[in-house]
């Protein structure tokens, strides 16, 4: 179980770790936002990614979440990279930026190359940046910061409280649930199930033989908790009051504020489609 | 079997923040034919221990060496631990949480079959454990869902014993049972060991120990503290003093005697009859 790392919070104590858990969902979106930008020219676009790549892996590094274990999660995604090349290839593309002629009615535009380029990299990017959240922010402060974004839904009476608690017991269980599939697994195996190796059949068996009794447990749990709470008068229309209550620090304010002129930079950029190559190359010329 | 560890360590969440030494420097043999305790306070690393012996853990450094099956830290990916696994048979502590079948029946010819025995010599050696563990008959086509606390903890065990093990190891087989379940429980593993399985137990139970115990092991802290024969555990008081280890009954009785003018060798002490006849042997010579 210990190739879960996507998702796992890391006690570490870096400054990533003591921001404001609702800055950092924020943030987050604002950085996603500035992925999903496009700019004056390819050239541009790939510029620009360089330089949201090397932001975001010096936040990773900074915060202590491992690179090599972002390229180990895209081992799943190679096949999903692959899938959009084919498409992007089969599909024609834009003729004004070249193709390699393959045979006479055959040609692989430039484009279908650019296209899957910029997937590969958004998706590296935005893994990179959800992996810096869940690493440095526990279950608990993610939900906390989820209420307060959902607080405005009161109004119109979304039950913001009831959901929040479901999404924080189901966070809280998901270790419980890891150590409980990792035991079951080790049961199993000692009972001779291979979960690694087999043809689908037995693959198959071995999964039943996981997930049975992994859904007896968990029934059985959220029955014993739901009575315990109840017992100790658990309403869930009471008002409540926290234990930990999220502080706005300077480090918010001053990493907001580098975050605000990111973006601010970026939207500048589109705006007056500035395009660096073509400005250098005016240069010179 | 004979079970060897030798400078066996072991790290739980190796280079990370949580990095926990849970082994350490480990070295141990368990006989052929044993009946094998291990004791400690809780979190001393007895799960830890036993789970290096079928290759569910793999040791960070040093060896277990299973009867010429050796696991070390450089074996990747084991060739022959199936073969393994087929000759040491685990049972985790609350084992009923593994049932899944829809009939006791099948959920014990489960481990048969998956070591490649066919469907009705897996059923025959099923029906085979689940006698050896008291499952009636009536019950052998009942989901193990509607079984009692105790039965579904027959029905697991009898999920391992049933592949027949050389080695079996219990964590705290006896756990929630009835003191009556308890004992049947462990007649039932003296059983087993006289058919020529070693037996492996943890156990917090002093009593069972010094009764059914051959040899017992220490561990404290992720260390070894010592490995001996149950009665020379309660020789010297303040080691065990310092492990906080319960005296068992028996022994505290022994010794009691003693200090009142009685010569009882707490070597033959094992339970209450084997205390009444070392009183008798006693009251012959005076
Ligand atoms: N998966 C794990 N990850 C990290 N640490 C662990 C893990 N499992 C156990 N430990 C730690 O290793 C130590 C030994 O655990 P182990 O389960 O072997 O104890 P034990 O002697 O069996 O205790 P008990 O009598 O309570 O069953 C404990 O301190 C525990 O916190
Ligand atoms: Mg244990």
């Amino acid at each position: 179980m210990n190739n879960i790392t996507l998702g796992k919070y890391v006690p570490y104590n870096s400054f990533v770790h003591r921001l404001d858990p609702r800055y950092k969902i924020f943030a987050m979106i604002l950085l996603m936002v500035c992925i999903f930008l496009k700019f004056a020219s390819i050239w541009m676009n790939f510029i620009i990614y360089g330089v949201l790549a090397i932001i975001i892996f010096s936040i990773m590094i900074s915060s202590h979440v491992k690179i090599l274990a972002l390229f180990k999660q895209l081992k799943m995604m190679w096949f999903m990279i692959l899938f959009i090349l084919v498409i992007n290839v089969l599909v024609p593309g834009d003729e004004s930026l070249g193709y390699f002629q393959i045979t006479s009615n055959w040609k692989i535009y430039f484009s279908a190359i650019y296209n899957t380029l910029y997937v590969a990299i958004r998706l590296v990017l935005m893994l990179g940046l959800s992996m810096v959240l869940t690493a440095t922010t526990t279950p608990l402060q993610l939900t906390g910061a989820l209420e307060w974004y959902m607080y405005p839904l009161k109004f119109i009476r979304f039950p913001v409280h009831e959901v929040a608690m479901m999404i924080s017991l189901a966070l809280r269980f998901i270790p419980t649930i890891l150590e409980e599939t990792d035991r079951i697994m080790k049961a199993q195996a000692s009972r001779g199930v291979d979960f690694q190796r087999g043809k689908l059949k037995e693959k198959l068996r071995a999964i039943i033989s996981l997930i049975i009794p992994l859904f007896v447990s968990a029934f059985q749990r959220s029955d014993d908790l739901a009575n315990a709470m109840e017992a100790r008068g658990y309403n869930p229309q009471a008002k409540r009051t926290r234990y930990r209550v999220n502080k706005w620090h300077l480090r918010d304010s001053f990493s907001m504020f580098f975050i605000l002129l990111i973006l601010g930079g970026l939207i500048t950029l589109i705006v007056t489609k500035f395009d660096l190559v073509a400005w250098i190359m005016s240069i010179c010329a | 079997m004979p079970v060897v560890f030798s400078h066996l360590n072991y790290i739980y969440s190796i280079k990370t923040p949580m990095e926990f030494s849970a082994l350490k420097d480990i070295n141990l043999q368990i006989e052929d034919n044993s009946f094998t305790m291990i004791v400690g306070h809780t979190g001393s690393g007895k799960s830890t221990l036993v789970q290096q012996i079928n290759a569910l853990l793999i040791p960070t450094s040093g060896i277990v060496d299973v009867n010429g099956i050796v696991v070390d830290c450089n074996v990747k990916k084991l060739k022959n631990i199936k073969e393994l696994r087929k000759g040491v048979g685990l049972v985790f502590q609350f084992p009923e949480y593994q049932l899944f079948e829809e009939t006791v029946l099948k959920d014990v010819s489960f481990g048969p079959k998956n070591f490649g025995v066919d469907n009705k010599k897996a059923t025959e050696l099923a029906k085979e454990a689940l006698n050896l563990v008291g499952i009636d008959e009536s019950l052998f086509d009942k989901s193990p869902f509607e079984l009692s606390g105790g039965q579904k903890r027959r029905v697991a065990i009898a999920g391992v014993i049933t592949l027949k093990p050389k080695v079996l190891i219990l964590d705290e087989p006896t756990a929630g049972l009835d003191p009556q379940g308890s004992r049947e429980m462990m007649k039932l593993f003296t059983k087993i060991k006289e058919q020529g399985t070693t037996i492996i137990m943890i156990t917090h139970d002093m009593d069972n120990v010094i009764r059914y115990g051959t040899d017992v092991v220490v561990l404290a802290k992720g260390e070894l503290i010592k490995k001996c024969r149950p009665y020379e555990l309660f020789l010297d008081q303040d080691s065990f003093n310092s492990l906080s280890i319960d005296e068992p009954l028996v022994i505290k009785m022994a010794k009691r005697l003693n200090q009142n003018g009685y010569h009882i060798s707490l070597e033959n002490v094992i339970d209450i009859d084997s205390l009444v006849q070392e009183i008798k042997k006693e009251k012959r010579y005076e």
